[in-house]
């Protein structure tokens, strides 16, 4: 048997899953050539380790850990945080430009109505802003002059 | 989905060793074990409402935990590769404390040869070799359940678990530290 039929053969022996025939002749491998048996040695090496990292356990406080790790997370789950996802901080922020936009444009458009339009002369504008005093039914303060 | 503290207490209990075992295959290291075990039963628990009963709550539990496994060592592989560019400018490297941080802990000689060997062994394997070693040794679960969790065939898993033990033969025999 050759070093290389050794190599796929070797973990099924260590693990005693090979048949009789198979297990002799590897036996017989290993007490010659030294290269294999140090392979064997170093598998051998690391199956116990895996065998002893098996046996350990997690903390005995685990369930404790995880259930109080869950009660912290509730609280700012539903107050805060649930804004700062991105779904929702764009949805606020697109309602607060839109109220922006909105707010903006009534406000330009009193201005326009107040000022007149942007070709007209002083005197013109004047009569404008009176016109539109005498009109609506409400006082805006810096106009008291136009009234007298 | 509404659980109460001793519905939940259960089951942790009832997965706790397993999902340990699994994180601990992957991790190699107690510590990280632990708290990667409790980020899967919190990842789990916070998503019960997604859980669909195609599959068994058991095999979504250790996808998770597999998932949560291969994302750890992903973040571990970058912060080993920013460490050695610390290392390389800083050279901090040689010094008792980052020896007792950076390499996994050993309680004698023997054992941290053998933790040398199979970390060295464990890295020349595919992920899902890896994933499929994992399960068969660290968890014993059958070619079969193997193959449930990683939505593969039972012929497929016995091929890749095949391939990961000749691997880490190759890798030994190659070996040099």
């Amino acid at each position: 048997m050759d070093c290389r039929r050794i190599e796929k053969l070797a973990w099924g022996y260590m693990e005693a899953n090979l048949p009789s025939r198979e297990h002799e002749l590897i036996e017989s491998h290993l007490a010659e050539c030294a290269s294999c048996k140090e392979v064997y040695q170093e598998t051998k090496l690391i199956i116990q380790l895996i065998e002893k990292q098996k046996s350990e356990g997690p903390s005995p406080f685990l369930a404790s850990r995880i259930l109080s790790r869950l009660e912290g997370k509730n609280i700012p789950k539903w107050e805060i945080s649930f804004l700062l996802r991105p779904a929702w901080s764009f949805a606020v922020a697109s309602i607060i430009i839109a109220i922006g936009i909105f707010t903006g444009s009534i406000v330009s458009n009193n201005i326009l109505a107040i000022e007149g339009p942007s070709n007209t002369t002083n005197t013109e504008m004047l009569y404008a802003n009176q016109s539109f005093i005498m009109e609506a039914d409400y006082y805006i303060p810096g106009f008291e002059y136009l009234n007298e | 989905m509404e659980l109460s503290e001793k519905d939940l207490t259960r089951f942790i209990n009832k997965f706790q060793d397993r999902v340990f075992r699994t994180c601990m295959g992957f991790v190699q290291n107690s510590d990280d074990a632990n708290d990667l075990t409790q980020d899967v039963f919190l990842a789990v628990i916070e998503s019960l409402d997604d859980f669909r009963n195609e599959a068994q709550l058991s095999t979504w539990v250790y996808r998770i935990a597999v998932n949560k496994s291969l994302n750890h060592l992903k973040k571990r592989k970058t912060r080993n590769i920013f460490q050695n560019i610390d290392k390389l400018l800083f050279k901090k490297g040689s010094g008792e404390a980052h020896q007792f941080l950076y390499n996994p802990v050993a309680e004698d000689e023997n054992s941290e040869e053998a933790s040398r060997l199979l970390n060295h062994a464990l890295r020349k394997l595919s992920q899902s070799q890896r994933v499929a070693f994992t399960l068969s040794k660290y968890d014993e679960m059958s070619n079969n359940e193997v193959a449930v969790v990683m939505g593969n065939s039972v012929s497929a898993v016995e091929s890749l678990l095949f391939r990961a033990k000749q691997n880490m033969q190759k890798a030994l025999r190659d070996h040099k530290f």
